[in-house]
């Protein structure tokens, strides 16, 4: 009965605009810049749910119009790609080392591990794209039969940790070029990685933004041919 | 700003077209990414027609986002009790790659520079 309440989809728009807003709030307030409004957000708008007793489906009526714009988003990935296409053409080889380096190297070690630990095969699938900026990668995930949602999660959590060792990672190995760094984060760490690449520097974050594009359309054909071969 | 939109999700739109049609393995999404680069690497398309747009759908990537992650409460099972051992690996795995990926470009960079 109460459910008919929320029956139409502006409860799962409006719901999802304020749950966003409180957390780009929270996270302006708290000056804590790896609590992004993905993770606040959800845990409002999953809350609201669980506490109204609102059937999922009801929210997802008005949730499917939102993301819908994820679509769109990815299409305009192309836009910070072009825009930096000279710098990446002067440096092709040693970026695309970098990233092909660091994918590889996240695929693998991400498979070896989650075997060590005897992780299910779904869970083992959605650790897979979890490098790649969200829009891609819970497409990469629903192509290979993972959850995407999972690996929502863990491509957040891969976010942050980005984030917050990249700093670390670069002083250890005494780096100092921003198209090093800049690519290092957009590869491994996606968005949030890139954040992090803006606060170093504006070219940093070009770099970055290129390397969520590259590094995304990559892993759409690597990962089925790592899950062939290796996985 | 409609007319930016206008542009993108009819891209969107006939890439929907192409992955059907053609049974292609890969996401619409990407084959429109694609093809509005072709478009603007052959200048069909000016940069200017569709930057604003752009700006717009990655500031706010993330509320897009938002209701696809809140599908996880139907999956939470799917972990059986390993979770944080999961999101141990993530932050492994990411901190390895992303060394990897610095080292790399470091040893190709530095030794560009000593030719």
């Amino acid at each position: 009965m109460v459910n008919e309440l929320f029956k139409n989809p502006a409860f799962g728009v409006g719901l999802t605009l304020i749950s966003y807003e409180l957390g780009k709030y929270l996270q302006k307030k708290t000056k804590i810049k790896l609590l992004s409004p993905l993770i606040t957000g959800s845990l409002i708008i999953i809350g609201v749910l669980l506490i109204g007793d609102i059937d999922y489906k009801n929210y997802k009526l008005g949730g499917s119009i939102v993301s819908f714009f994820v679509g769109p988003a990815t299409v305009s990935f192309a836009i910070p790609l072009y825009k930096n296409l000279r710098i990446i053409r002067e440096n092709l080889i040693g970026i695309l080392a970098g990233i092909l380096g660091g994918l590889l190297t996240g695929l693998l070690s991400a498979l070896i591990l989650s075997r060590i630990f005897g992780l299910s095969h779904q869970i083992r699938l959605s650790l897979l794209p979890k490098s790649v900026t969200s829009a891609i990668g819970y497409a990469i995930s629903d192509m290979i039969g993972g959850v995407p949602e999972i690996s929502l999660v863990l491509i957040v959590v891969a976010g942050v940790t980005g984030y917050v060792v990249s700093e670390f990672i670069f002083k250890i190995l005494k780096i100092d070029n921003p198209i090093i760094k800049g690519i290092a984060l957009g590869t491994n760490s996606h968005v949030i990685g890139t954040a992090k690449a803006m606060e170093l520097g504006e070219k940093e974050g070009a770099m970055s933004s290129a390397a969520i594009t590259i590094a995304g359309v990559i892993m759409v054909f690597l990962i089925p041919l790592f899950i062939k071969l290796i996985f | 700003m409609i007319k930016q939109f206008t542009i993108i999700v009819s891209i969107l739109a006939i890439s929907y077209m192409i992955e059907v049609g053609l049974g292609l393995p890969i996401p619409a999404s990407i084959i429109g990414m694609l093809i509005l680069l072709i478009l603007l690497l052959t200048r069909v398309i000016k940069l200017e027609k569709v930057e604003k747009a752009s700006d717009v759908l990655q500031g706010d990537i993330s509320l897009f986002i938002l209701p696809l992650a809140i599908g996880i409460i139907d999956s939470v099972d799917l972990f059986q009790g390993k979770f944080l051992i999961t999101i141990l690996i993530v932050v492994i795995s990411t901190t390895v790659s992303l060394f990897t990926s610095a080292f790399v470009m470091k040893l190709i960079f530095n030794r560009k520079k000593d030719i």
